[in-house]
């Protein structure tokens, strides 16, 4: 009778269960990991996508996904996502004057009214897709 | 002095609190989020509440209510829910490791007595901040105490309470004013025995005498005599047992009375238990089924069946469970009755390690686990429904789907759903 080998994967490169360990399995912490790479901190962190222009010059796309952190706090050049008329907007927030400022000359800038404005959080990473079709299926 | 003290985390209307995080144009207006089938509200805000609407209240009511235009319904998004309920879980677990989920919603844990309160407010402080949640905070001696804490905390702009700073002749007072009914662990049936005893608050069930309790009701009661004297007596459960059963039983959106569509139904239902199982890393060796008209005044007599069929082995792959499901669902049905609720249980689970493989031909076992994988990998990234075997694996939905006509998208678990952010 023939026995079947199974090659199993921990964690690692193939083990062959019948054959020789692998001479780099004692050299081995595992793959890249994005998320531990892009996401600081991840019970505040939110993916949002982006729909429109104005923060092309900033890199970030139509159809974009942004990395929204809620745990960090804006200050004068982060970009941010905002609720400006009841809308989620993503825009550089300036301090002096306090404003909400567009990566793309063709939009205005949001005056930040006295009473203040909500920020719903920071964006930390765009992720940009690429190549035809957009790299992946929507 | 205590070292240690308990807190228990409430998040505020739960569910109509995320559905605010996610959308700023409900924020501040009456929400009422509805259950399972649309049937009745489950949580509402305290808009909502001031408009009279009520806890439990069925959806055809309201339907006529007269300022109906200016409230919201939503239907129950348990997938959202759940994922919020988990990252508030991973920011209690960044103060303490020493925490119990208690519910969706509500969590314990365990915190040194020194500077209690503020660590209270900044756990308050991090999910409002972080999550955007809303959540009272009470902390006391004890678990029991703990909840009267939390119900304080709900009156006080601060929303944290903590018991073991108020000396101990005003928390007598508290509890005097504190109706036992509102007592955790204390239900209607308690209440109504209770009262027969001439015992109304809280603080009148701290004073019985814990063995006169203990004989006339039960240990669970007398244990709670003791928790409100501030003797803690229920300690934090960090790990839940492992599940013994599982059950998956729904009332369907609309009846059924055809029998593929009864056999489809129990299909689609293992089917969904089965990823659960492998979720938890558990299998079943017995499938039951559970077929139930739910009969009226005009129907007739109501039918209710139940059969088990039990499996070579214990498994927790779609196939097996699946087929086994609608072997039973088609012996059990029984032509012109109206099904209104079908339910799959398992219940008797082993450890997903403890099978071992001897019943099963290496063949049928390569199909399943490679089937098994190919589902769950599908699902993963497009949804449940987007894949299944037989009718499960039909994208329209099956009559008897949960009706959920306004559910909001599943924001943080699918990429096509991804909350919007406009750039304009």
């Amino acid at each position: 009778m023939v026995v079947g080998v199974r090659s199993i994967t921990v964690e690692g490169p193939p083990v062959v269960a019948a054959g020789f360990p692998s001479p780099a399995e004692d050299h081995y912490d595992g793959p890249l990991r994005l998320d531990d790479h892009l996401v600081k901190n991840p019970s505040a962190t939110f993916v949002l996508r982006v729909s429109g222009h104005s923060m092309t010059g900033a890199g970030i796309a139509d159809g974009d996904e942004i990395l929204v952190d809620r745990s960090l706090t804006a200050s004068d050049g982060s970009i941010v996502v905002a609720v400006v008329e009841s809308e989620f907007t993503v825009k550089v927030l300036r301090t002096n004057p306090p404003r909400l400022q567009a990566a793309n000359r063709e939009y205005d800038d949001v005056p930040i009214p006295e009473d203040g404005i909500s920020i719903w959080g920071v964006v930390t990473t765009v992720i940009h897709h690429v190549g035809p079709g957009g790299g992946r299926a929507r | 002095m205590r070292d240690e003290l308990f807190a228990i985390v409430d998040v505020d209307s739960m569910y109509a609190s995320v559905e605010q995080v996610f959308d700023p144009r409900i924020r501040g207006r009456p929400v009422c989020v509805l259950s399972n089938n649309d049937g009745c509200v489950v949580t509402m805000t305290a808009e909502a509440k001031a408009l009279g609407v009520e806890r439990g209240q069925p959806w055809f009511q309201l339907r006529n209510h007269p300022r109906r235009a200016e409230i919201v319904f939503l239907s129950s998004n348990y997938g959202l829910y759940g994922d919020m309920s988990a990252r508030m879980l991973a920011i209690l677990q960044s103060v303490t490791p020493r925490w119990e989920a208690y519910s969706i919603d509500e969590a314990f844990l365990r915190i040194p007595a020194e500077g209690a309160t503020a660590t209270a407010v900044r756990i308050r402080e991090r999910i409002g901040g972080w999550l955007g949640l809303p959540v009272k905070v009470g902390v006391a001696p004890s678990k029991t105490l703990a909840k009267v804490a939390a119900k304080r905390a709900k009156q006080r702009t601060e929303r944290v309470d903590n018991l073991a700073e108020v000396e101990p002749r005003r928390v007598q007072a508290i509890l005097d004013e504190f109706p036992v009914a509102d007592v955790w662990g204390i239900g209607p049936r308690l209440t109504a025995r209770l009262a027969a005893h001439e015992v109304g608050s809280a603080g009148q069930l701290a004073r019985l005498d814990p063995g006169w309790v203990r004989r006339n009701y039960t240990v669970v009661v007398e244990r709670t005599v003791r928790e409100l004297r501030g003797i803690s007596c229920i300690p934090l459960e960090c790990s839940p047992p492992p599940r013994r059963q599982m059950v998956h039983c729904r009332a369907l959106g609309k009846p059924v009375t055809d029998e593929h569509e009864v056999v489809d139904t129990a299909s689609t239902f293992a089917q969904r238990i089965a990823a659960k199982l492998r979720r938890h890393h558990r299998a079943a060796g017995l499938v039951q089924v559970w077929l139930s008209s739910g009969g009226s005044y005009y129907s007739g007599a109501p039918i209710d069946v139940h059969g088990s069929q039990a499996l070579l082995e214990p498994t927790n792959a779609a196939r097996p469970l699946a087929l086994a499901a609608a072997r039973l669902a088609r012996r059990l049905y029984q032509p012109g009755y109206q099904y209104r609720r079908i339910g799959i249980i398992l219940p008797d689970l082993v450890a997903e390690h403890q099978v071992t493989g001897m019943w099963t031909t290496a063949k049928n076992r390569t199909i399943d686990e490679a089937l098994t994988a190919a589902i769950d990998s599908v699902t993963s990234r497009y949804g449940k429904a987007a894949i299944g075997l037989g009718r499960a694996g039909v994208r329209t939905r099956a009559e008897w789907e949960m009706k959920q006509q306004v559910r909001s998208p599943a924001y943080t678990t699918r990429w096509d759903e991804l909350l919007v952010a406009h750039a304009r």
